[in-house]
């Protein structure tokens, strides 16, 4: 009886581990190759976006393995809200899963802390360096050594339709804040939209960014240059004052709060906006008579600054660099890649989709004509203001996020949401 | 289980010692596969509960890295008013939710229990939307109460001149329910009532209502007919008929369904996650985030453990009610 | 006929209105959500920003179904492998659950060993914690101390093993009120004539237990199909990414928002369990009364 009871079990475990293996297959590919090799298989971790889109990097990608046949690239493209916890799950691992990852500028300062990246200035040329903006530079400088390497130089614009500012009386977007504001309440006073102005307010990353732009618009920082909050006062304040009353006096429109990027586009593209402070992937979608029914009346501008502010424009920086993994075992390929796609050429075959991070590129007649409105892009790109550099930034977001998100919803005042965010901040630990 | 033991023929399989070998044979693997998958990782995640985690690349090697700090982590979530709004929160969905769906089951499985032309099409259809992954109901909802005039709720609302021409409802913004309203207003804020999560629950009762209205319905259908039969003979009106025959032959049914639903509302993540991301920090998000996106591995399971402990709170409140219902 | 007649069929006629209204309401609020989802997903962008709300699309487009099965597209590259890696996660999770299961569950219902109901109840424990609480000690422990070994990460065999953890107790729970149905005396005759235990577990009793274990299966494979949580955390590319995994990132990102496409992936990702529903409609009620009343 025991024995032919243990040999029904053992038959029946088989079949299971068959069973198991069956499923399973095709297994992971393994990387065989700890060292280094002329033939390797890249991973590397992007993002969904219009722009430098899924179809332009798996374009580059065969450029690449065209001029490295041994190399092979195997992109994995996820949602920006996902592509932090990815980096982070990479990083636990011993050996990297990702050897090139998408480095949005906010985590500079945490994944240079925590090692999860290599510096790369070693690598970087003299002659690269005089070629790109010292404000797209500096955005991936955390303890003064460079994390990551420009590849995207997003950053908001004014987005405005035009035919709504006729309507009302302007020949044209304001050239100050308090025109704007003006321009927003004659809009609805004359009743040509209920709601003037859309944003992207939900309690998302995406607050803090049009916050952190606000302040620019202002003239200054939430941040001092130690990275203390400093946000119950000066721009940091008037800025929250200003998106309230914005609110407050249903300028804004409410759904803003429960909206993200795409969605306050599809605000403005469908008529319903006039003015929409976004990243610079509306301008080809509003462009687009497929999805904007504005097409003829959409236009780009200047976001305007105070008019007690000598800045020209104020906006908020989103650069996006490509950094390679500090456990990565691949990291003199990765490197190579990172250059490739990157580089100048590259960048220029793509001016259609995505502003250049290079300043002769933005400056070239060929942007100039793909882009007749590079001359604002240019003028709000030099006047970005960066996001606060400081190792807990994702805990400090949330916080700057629930705070603002709570004042515009009209729960707490500004003045107590500037005054909870810094004690807040303050009292996170190290 | 009781009756067949009481039967004299089924008791005989038992007798030799070795069928009880071959019966633990059997449930082994099932019980291995549990147990090595869920309580190993449990008591790991005790451990990393006293503990700092967090991931660090050192020397090219990548990995967690602990420092022990005692209870710490468990304090600092006890006296943190964001954790008890979050359970606050939490109670809210589950409480609402269940109120709902039992109110509402009840009167469907009523419905249904009535005969009319096409009703067995209409059960058929009533379980398609407990068919629909959880994931595309988030989504599917996220559609609908897309706020502006385009969105299908707002839409509809508008076309039955429910709602003018300009206006719209943001149905998804986390504003407290009567915010103005004096008192009140402070109350559901301080509870976590508000009109995105209560929109939430809209959206997820849809989806688990049918289970609930058919469960009830196959317990309405174990009724004998006689008993109403003879209380129509007594006199009983309708109303009278439900509260004293239908509902207390139901409660065992209501329990179990109390019970089941009661776990699962409890650890609500994905429709919230999938909608709202962060801004619901209902106990299921909060612990996310603090573990994969804070990157704090032991704080995340320290409120793992907190939450463990309110559900074998909550379990513990209706095992008594149940051996209550048993003594009477 | 008296007055009182009239009235009595007065209010007959009413009660039948308002009972047919009230299913009515019902079959709206059921079918609506449906309704729209599909409508979503055959409109153009533009459609979907007319105001006021177009309820009908002139010009449907059926581009975003397309897409998915276009390969040569990144979406339809994503949605096919994540609908081949959702069969082979759902089925394999079935498969095992209930194979695993069955033996389990024979046994608990058959025989009588002293820690035999806090096996049973132990297992349907396992139902009740919260897979949030799980999730980080078993993301901590596959990626540094299980993965270096034996590639788990980001793999079928991974989401399949957890899956089964989760689901198995809940077959056997079932299983075990079915088994308990089936009279002792037939298994007992099929010994007499020399059939061994298993032989008649699985000759006598599964086949009589069959539409019981259609439903578990049924009911298995649905909560696999379901899954999302784990899917999100242990998942990062076309190897182990499910459906819901694929619904959640489908149509969105940060600058990129398609309804249309959300609600094409939303559609084709519910069909296979509605179809499911629709055919076992019957079973699967049966099914979860069992699972929540037996024992």
């Amino acid at each position: 009886m025991k024995r032919s009871l243990w040999f029904n079990w053992f038959s029946l475990l088989a079949l299971a581990a068959i069973l198991l293996t069956a499923c399973s297959t095709p297994s992971p590919t393994v990387e065989p190759l700890p060292t280094e090799e002329e033939s390797a298989t890249l991973h590397a971790l992007y993002m969904n976006q219009a722009g430098y889109s899924e179809e332009i990097l798996q374009e580059m990608a065969q450029q690449f393995h065209a001029d490295n046949p041994g190399v092979e690239i195997n992109f994995t493209f996820v949602k920006y809200d996902e592509l932090h916890d990815k980096i982070v799950t990479s990083a636990a691992a011993s050996t990297a899963t990702y050897d090139v990852i998408l480095l949005d500028l906010i985590w500079t300062a945490e994944f240079g802390h925590k090692g999860y990246v290599i510096p790369l200035d070693e690598r970087i040329t003299e002659e690269q360096k005089a070629d790109i903006a010292p404000a797209i530079f500096d955005a991936f400088i955390y303890n003064d050594q460079m994390w990551a390497f420009p590849f995207l130089a997003n950053f908001q614009n004014m987005f405005y339709n035009l035919d709504h500012l006729q309507a009302a009386g302007f020949d044209g977007p304001p050239a100050t804040l308090e025109e704007w504001y003006a321009q927003m309440v004659a809009l609805k006073e004359q009743d040509i939209v209920q709601y003037p102005y859309i944003d992207s307010w939900n309690q998302k990353e995406g607050l803090v960014c049009d916050y952190v732009r606000t302040a620019a618009q202002f003239g200054g920082n939430l941040f001092d240059e130690n990275g203390q909050p400093i946000m119950d006062q000066g721009a940091g304040l008037r800025a929250l004052q200003f998106m309230r009353r914005l609110v407050d006096e249903e300028l804004a429109d409410p759904a803003a709060l429960t909206t993200d990027e795409p969605g306050a586009m599809n605000a403005l593209i469908s008529g319903a906006a006039t003015f929409n402070t976004n990243w610079t992937f509306v301008r080809g979608n509003m462009l687009d008579p497929e999805k904007s029914n504005i097409v003829d009346a959409a236009r780009t501008g200047l976001l305007p600054t105070a008019k007690d502010v000598a800045a020209p424009a104020g906006t908020v920086s989103g650069f996006q660099g490509l950094a390679v993994m500090a456990n990565s075992d691949k990291q003199e390929v990765a490197w190579r890649w990172i250059q490739f796609a990157t580089s100048a050429e590259v960048q220029q075959q793509h001016l259609e989709s995505e502003f250049p991070i290079w300043s002769s590129l933005q400056n070239s007649e060929q942007e100039q004509e793909i882009n007749p409105d590079a001359e604002f892009y240019a003028t709000n790109l030099a006047n970005a203001h960066h996001r606060p550099k400081v190792a807990n930034y994702p805990e400090v977001s949330a916080i700057i996020q629930e705070e603002v998100h709570s004042c515009l919803l009209q729960i707490t005042s500004p003045e107590e949401a500037t005054a909870e965010m810094v004690q807040r901040i303050d009292a996170l630990e190290e | 289980m009781k009756k067949r033991d009481a039967k004299p023929n089924a008791t005989r399989l038992s007798i030799h010692a070795s069928e009880e070998k071959f019966a633990l044979a059997l449930v082994t693997p099932a019980f291995l596969i549990t147990f090595l998958i869920v309580l190993i990782p449990l008591l790991y995640a005790l451990y990393l509960s006293f503990n700092r985690a967090e991931v660090l690349v050192v020397g090219g090697q990548g990995g967690l890295v602990t420092e022990f700090r005692g209870l710490k982590n468990y304090f600092y979530f006890l006296s943190s008013p964001d954790f008890w709004y979050s359970v606050r929160t939490t109670l809210y969905f589950t409480v609402a939710s269940l109120i709902i769906e039992l109110v509402l089951g009840i009167m469907v499985a009523l419905l249904l229990n009535e005969e009319f032309w096409g009703r067995g099409v209409v059960r058929t259809l009533l379980i398609l939307p407990w068919a629909v992954p959880t994931v595309v109901n988030a989504r599917m909802w996220g559609l609908i109460f897309e706020p502006h005039a385009y969105g299908a709720l707002n839409g509809l609302l508008q076309t039955l001149h429910l709602l003018g021409p300009e206006q719209t409802i943001n149905y998804l913004a986390p504003i407290p329910l009567f915010q103005n309203a004096p008192l009140l207003g402070e109350l559901t804020s301080w509870l976590g009532i508000t009109r995105g999560l209560t929109w939430i629950i809209v959206g997820d009762t849809w989806k688990t209502l049918p289970v609930v209205a058919l469960l009830l319905l196959a317990g309405l259908q174990a009724i004998p007919l006689d008993l109403y039969r003879a209380a129509k003979v007594d006199g009983a009106n309708a109303w009278q008929r439900f509260w004293l025959i239908t509902l207390p032959l139901l409660r065992p049914i209501i329990l179990i369904v109390l019970v089941y639903r009661t776990m699962e509302l409890f650890r609500v993540f994905d429709i919230i996650y999938i909608l709202m991301a962060y801004t619901i920090p209902v106990l299921g998000v909060t612990t996310f985030q603090q573990s994969f996106v804070f990157g704090n591995f032991g704080k995340g399971s320290a409120i793992a453990f907190l939450i463990g402990l309110l559900v074998l709170l909550l379990a513990n409140g209706y095992i008594h009610l149940i051996n209550l219902e048993e003594r009477e | 006929m008296t007055p009182n007649h009239q009235t009595r069929n007065y209010r007959k006629i009413l009660s039948r209105i308002g009972l047919y209204g009230l299913v009515f309401l019902l079959l709206a609020w059921t079918l609506g959500p449906f309704a729209w989802l599909f409508i979503t997903s055959i409109s153009t962008q533009a459609k979907l920003n007319q105001i006021p709300i177009q309820w009908l699309p002139q010009a449907p487009t059926f581009e975003h179904y397309q897409a998915m099965f276009d390969t040569s597209n990144p979406t339809g590259e994503l949605f096919l492998a994540a609908l081949r890696n959702s069969i082979t996660v759902a089925g394999s999770t079935t498969l095992l659950c209930l194979f695993f299961g069955i033996l389990a569950a024979y046994a608990l219902a058959s025989f009588r060993f002293p820690t035999k109901n806090g096996l049973t109840l132990m297992m349907l424990a396992t139902r009740l914690l919260p897979t949030i609480a799980l999730v980080i000690p078993f993301y901590v422990i596959i990626v540094n101390y299980i993965d270096p070994i034996f590639p788990l990460f980001d793999t079928k065999r991974n989401l399949i093993a957890l899956y089964t953890s989760f689901i198995i107790g809940l077959v056997v729970w079932i299983m075990r009120g079915y088994f308990a149905t089936i009279p002792k005396e037939l298994e007992e005759a099929a010994m007499m004539d020399g059939c061994s235990r298993l032989q008649a577990l699985a000759f006598i009793i599964l086949p009589l237990s069959l539409p019981g274990l259609a439903t578990t299966a049924l009911l298995a494979f649905l909560l696999a199909w379901d899954e999302f949580l784990l899917a999100l955390i242990f998942s990062r590319t076309a190897n182990a990414f499910t459906l819901p995994y694929f619904v959640f990132v489908v149509g969105s990102s940060q600058y990129y928002q398609s309804p249309a496409a959300v609600a094409a992936g939303g559609v084709l990702a519910a069909l296979p369990p509605l179809i499911l529903a629709f055919v076992f409609q019957r079973q699967l009620v049966r099914g979860l009364t069992a699972g929540a009343i037996n024992g």
